[in-house]
């Protein structure tokens, strides 16, 4: 290909390339729908829902993790994984006067649960799918149990750093932002990472390679398995607050975070920023709606087309190379 | 080369090719190939690997269309835009794949009947029958025709495959591509004598072949294709094996003479492999030093790959069967499945095997990578196509890549596994060239191919078949003669036919019946419950019992479908929901609106349909998107729950039957319903071979759109009925009614004993675990303890369920 010949053709091609463009674009777009709803354009209008949004879009860098791993790969154990985080740091199973011990039991449990889920996939040869299903299933019983003893609101410090705002930003969205600027290092610098790609794409050329696909399941669910506890731990101590389905959302919420970024979803591809804007977006259009007294069956017919056209667009976005 | 002995007296060909080519990309790899075809005669179709036989096998058989060329069938000219695998079957044109494409769900006797345009008997005894008497085209063949095609060898699905294209009515041209490649001396006789018995009748058959035997004995006219030329085109009864040599480009003095040069190297072997056993190898002896290049001949399916991959396995072990001082990289000729990665550049296809040496504290110092392989690059000639996609290169070039990537390990063992396969000469010979060098280096490498020719350039050649490895040459003494002789060496006597014979019976036992689990959770939840509360199996208890059963019982079935097909349906519950709604709101008043809207959802299912097959997009996400759209709808139309029950649907919901309740009568007919829809119904052959394979069920000529449109709409009617259901018991819409149906009716579907690779499904079991899953309720309430604890047991018994499936060799996925 002569770029000199083709300056535009090229601009175009790495544009495209992007693939969160789209989701920016819609972004700005739904930035000015408000502006034009409200008559007022205003910056705080983002700001306000980014909080909101950062919780959705820790959960949809969960679960584009586990799917980034292969294709089929989703987990279906994320919104339990949620809630029992939540659960273990309001003081579940330590008792309220641990915080810091609870917080860190809360990650580690999250881990585990994504180890057991890569143990039944790798060693058992169960679908990431069904594997993740059953394990949810499993961790429900535990929320139900946890849920009878006492616990109390996390509270403290803790919560107080959260909910501060500096000019208009919350602690949780700065705590999230830190999480994906972390999380997006380890996917695009570290060995992990680069091994994590290699094995969504082609699993049999990845081991061929000389990878150790077993393992690099292992990372990539108790990597996930984390994140949701730690969206737990935030969600537990911004909100006040536990209750048996705070994760509930999160489940059809993350895969629709990852699909509306952008980020293709049949393994090898990640996009921390995609995702991020795919959660904006979403609950943007959500706020949009609200001001344009929608109903709450119109919101959600909405946002299930906007899903459904997104991966129908990325799917028939020319693949790079052809 | 044209021998004009072919000329036949004045008989008008059944097949006539002028002019054809094809080229992928700016590879051509078949040049204005023009050959005939008449009836009665075989044709016995030569060549090295790539030089354009299965291009040529694919156009004729409708699976590929030419560049430029014309094909006509019986002086008709074929018109390309319409021709397909299906088409070319339509025509008479049976086609035995060298992958076999038979599906390894179905039973011979469905594997028969599914590619068959004759009529169909009715029913599984009839099917049987049929299948029977095609398959004595093998005659004493202990193949069982109720066998799933799975159970069977590699041989006896060979002779399957075989046998359903050769026994097929009307047939005209049969195309047989390395049909022995598996089979016994015996069976490959018996299909000698069934290829001359269907030429003598008029059939022509076109027969490719690496085996120069088998080709002289069975040929009228011998066709050799090289580098995508026609290359000779003679009469096949008066050649001899040395002439069919020579036409293949294997003269004797393009044998070169070997240096015996690193000999004094191989003190410290890089790898040595005592006695290796395994279900394919027997008692292999090898050992590999450094700088030496040790090559392992055979025919195809020698045991050659899986030699390779049991020494990539044992990689770093220095002890056992096989040791190995060292890291091995691997190279796969079957670059697409196993070697490329395909969404990066060709540097970061070569970098990923060096990252490791280049991280500090887990992260990769990609400066230093990016100069370390740019070196290799330069090496391999590929330094301007650096930042290229690795997809948009040719095969010769995506090759160097990935010799490249197994240079960059810096293993010093290489396993060569056929890396020349479909490369053109010139990249061939640059691979050489990097062989010759990693020689020079010290590092050692084992070549597999399939070319007899490619192992000139190895210091000794080891040759296999059947598993064993049957002799060594070193240097000069590995001529082209000694390696094709030796390759059709018959160790260890007939090969032992006992083993996939041994698995059968053995699966064949009670723990083969997929619904097992399933079977057993039901029986114990019923003796739980009736050591709690005997009352349970009075009609009144077993209606208290059976009834909330009944609409999740539908929409298992509605799961079932999508399982089927290899799918999920993450959407079901709130599809059930809004059935209910609509049901709920507009039957009453406005039952025509009512009757539309539930049939707009149907609607709305085969939608998804042609969403998931045609753009290719997960059926997770299709349905999760779906599942927004049917709660929102579900709200839009009535926010609260309430409305109505028509009264004939409240009426059917309440009647009384004698002697069981409504509800075991009703779920043995849900039951006895998936059963006909998966199994008698006989497009039910094609959606279970469509769920196991879509790409084989597209290669054979069918339209995989038309059964996933079938399946989602049966699955949308399956939704529909449970929300009526729920409706007429209830008498009132909620959209949240239904929503754990979604995930309850995946385990139930799957503890029932589906695979959740698709094509592999049982009714009865996903009721039966419909059933067994509800009792776990109601035996915890009769414990005394708190029914919240249901959802573990129901995970504990999903992982139980398939942990069992994988103990008894059953394939869970």
């Amino acid at each position: 290909m002569s770029n000199a010949f083709h300056p535009d053709h090229t601009l175009w091609k790495r544009l495209s390339r992007l693939s969160w463009l789209g989701a920016l674009i819609a972004v700005v777009a739904l930035w000015l729908l408000a502006g034009a709803v409200t008559g007022q354009l205003s910056f705080s209008f983002i700001l306000a829902n980014a909080t909101i949004a950062a919780f959705l879009a820790l959960a949809g860098a969960a679960q584009m993790t586990v799917i980034a791993s292969g294709p089929g790969n989703f987990d279906l154990s994320l919104p339990y994984s949620v809630t029992f985080a939540a659960y273990v740091v309001s003081g579940g199973i330590l008792g309220p006067d641990h915080l810091l011990a609870s917080l860190a039991l809360a990650l580690l449990m999250g881990a585990v649960v994504g180890a057991v889920n890569a143990l039944l996939i790798v060693r058992l040869r169960i679908p990431a799918i069904v594997a993740t299903l059953a394990s949810g299933y499993i961790l429900y019983s535990f929320i139900v149990a946890i849920q009878t003893r006492g616990f109390g609101r996390v509270g403290g410090a803790f919560e107080a750093v959260l909910r501060l705002r500096f000019a208009e930003v919350s602690g949780a969205l700065i705590a999230v932002a830190l999480t994906l600027a972390l999380l997006a290092l380890v996917l695009r610098r570290s060995l992990f990472g680069l091994h994590l790609h290699a094995l969504g794409q082609n699993a049999d050329a990845a081991r061929l390679a000389g990878m150790r696909s077993g393992w690099l399941i292992l990372g990539t669910f108790a990597l996930s398995g984390a994140l949701s506890a730690w969206l737990g731990v935030l969600l537990a101590a911004y909100q006040g607050g536990v209750s048996a389905d705070l994760g509930r959302t999160y489940l059809l919420g993350s895969v629709a975070a990852v699909v509306v970024g952008g980020t293709r979803i049949s393994g090898g591809v990640t996009s921390v920023i995609g995702t991020a804007l795919g959660a904006l977006v979403l609950v943007l259009t959500q706020s949009d709606l609200v001001l344009m007294k929608f109903s709450i069956g119109a919101q959600y017919v909405i946002q299930g087309l906007i899903v459904l056209v997104t991966v129908c667009l990325v799917a028939i976005r020319p693949k790079p190379g052809r | 080369m044209k021998d004009m002995s072919t000329d036949q007296p004045a008989q008008a060909p059944l097949i006539s090719a002028r002019g054809l080519s094809k080229s992928f990309g700016a590879n051509r790899v078949l040049k204005e190939v023009s050959l005939d075809i008449r009836a009665g005669e075989i044709l016995v179709l030569l060549g090295p690997n790539g030089a354009g036989k299965s291009t040529l096998l694919n156009i004729i058989g409708g699976t590929l269309e030419p560049s430029e060329g014309d094909l006509s069938l019986n002086g008709q000219a074929v018109n390309f835009a319409a021709y397909s695998g299906g088409a070319a079957r339509g025509q008479g044109i049976q086609r035995v794949f060298q992958e076999l494409s038979t599906f390894a769900n179905l039973t011979v006797a469905e594997n028969l009947a599914l590619t068959s345009t004759a009529h169909q008997p009715r029913g599984g005894k009839a099917l049987n029958a049929a299948a029977q008497a095609r398959m004595q085209a093998f005659p004493r063949n202990r193949i069982p025709v109720t066998a799933e095609v799975g159970t069977l060898s590699v041989a006896e699905r060979q002779m399957v495959e075989i046998a359903r294209a050769m026994t097929e009515p009307g047939t005209r041209l049969v195309i047989l591509d390395e049909p022995t490649s598996a089979l016994s001396a015996e069976e490959a006789d018996q299909l000698a004598d069934l290829v001359n018995a269907r030429a003598a009748e008029g059939v022509a058959i076109i027969y490719v072949t690496h085996k120069l035997e088998e080709a002289l004995r069975l040929a009228h006219r011998v066709v050799v294709l090289r580098d995508g030329r026609l290359h000779f085109d003679g009469d096949g009864r008066s050649l001899t094996h040395d002439q069919v040599l020579t036409l293949l480009g294997a003269t004797p003095d393009a044998l070169r003479p070997q240096s015996p040069a690193h000999h004094d190297q191989g003190d410290q072997p890089l790898l040595t492999v005592t006695g290796l056993e395994t279900a394919r190898l027997h008692d292999i002896r090898l050992r590999v030093g450094a700088g030496e290049v040790v090559g392992i001949a055979g025919l195809e399916g020698a045991g050659q790959r899986e030699l390779l991959q049991a020494i990539f396995n044992a990689r770093g072990r220095t002890s056992g069967k096989i040791q190995s001082l060292s890291d091995i990289a691997y190279v796969s000729g079957d670059r697409k499945r196993e070697g490329l990665l395909p969404l990066w550049s060709v540097q970061d296809n070569v970098a990923i095997s060096a990252a490791s040496r280049f991280t500090r504290a887990g992260f990769v110092q990609f400066a230093a990578l990016k100069t370390a392989v740019h070196v290799w690059l330069d090496e391999l000639g590929l330094a301007a196509r650096a930042t290229s996609e690795i997809t948009a290169l040719s095969g010769g070039n995506q090759q160097r890549a990935l010799l490249g990537r197994a240079l960059a390990s810096e293993a010093p063992l290489l396993l060569l596994d056929d890396p020349t396969r479909g490369v053109d000469v010139s990249a061939k010979g640059a691979i050489y060239e990097i062989l010759s060098k990693l020689k020079d280096k010290g590092r050692g490498a084992i070549l597999y191919s399939t070319e007899v020719a490619e192992f000139r350039e190895c210091d000794r050649v080891y040759v296999m078949a059947r598993g064993h490895v049957v002799a060594e040459f070193a240097g000069t003494e590995a001529t082209e003669e000694r390696i094709v002789q030796a390759s059709f060496l018959n160790p260890g006597g007939e090969r032992p036919a006992t083993r996939a014979e041994a698995a059968r019976a053995q699966a064949s036992g009670w723990l083969s019946w997929r619904a097992m689990p399933a079977a057993v959770l039901l029986l114990g939840m019923f003796l739980l419950a009736y050591a709690q509360q005997p009352r349970v199996l009075s009609p009144f208890g077993l209606e208290l019992l059976l009834q909330a059963s009944v609409p999740l019982a539908f929409a298992a079935m509605a799961q079932m479908l999508f399982v089927l097909g290899g799918d999920i349906d993450l959407g079901l519950g709130f599809a059930v929901g809004l059935a209910n709604i609509i049901a709920a709101t507009f039957l009453v008043d406005a039952p025509l609106l009512g009757v539309l809207g539930l049939v707009a959802l149907v609607v709305g299912y085969v939608l998804m349909a042609v969403i998931v097959e045609v753009l290719a997009v997960s059926s997770v996400v299709a349905t999760l998107g779906a599942s927004f759209v049917w709660l929102g709808l579900g709200l839009m139309i009535r926010e609260t729950p309430g409305g109505a029950s028509p009264d004939w649907l409240a009426a059917v919901a309440k009647v009384k039957l004698w002697p069981l309740p409504l509800s075991f009568y009703l779920l043995v007919a849900v039951a006895v319903t998936g059963f006909w829809i998966t199994t008698v119904w006989r497009y039910s052959i094609k959606l279970r071979a469509l769920g196991h394979n879509v790409r084989i069920y597209q290669a054979l000529g069918y339209s995989a759109l038309r059964g996933r449109a079938t399946i989602y709409a049966l699955a949308g009617l399956f939704a529909v009925l449970a929300g009526l259901w729920i409706t007429g018991s209830t008498g009132a819409g909620n959209i949240n009614v239904a929503a754990s149906f979604t995930l309850s009716t995946v385990t139930a579907v799957i503890v029932g004993g589906a695979s959740f690779a698709g094509g592999l499904v049982s009714p009865l079991g996903a009721v039966m675990a419909v059933v067994g899953i509800s009792m776990i309720t109601t035996n915890l309430g009769f414990l005394g303890v708190s029914s919240e604890y249901s959802t573990a047991l129901g995970g504990i018994i999903l992982i139980l369920a398939l942990s069992f499936r994988s103990i008894t060799g059953q394939r869970a996925s």
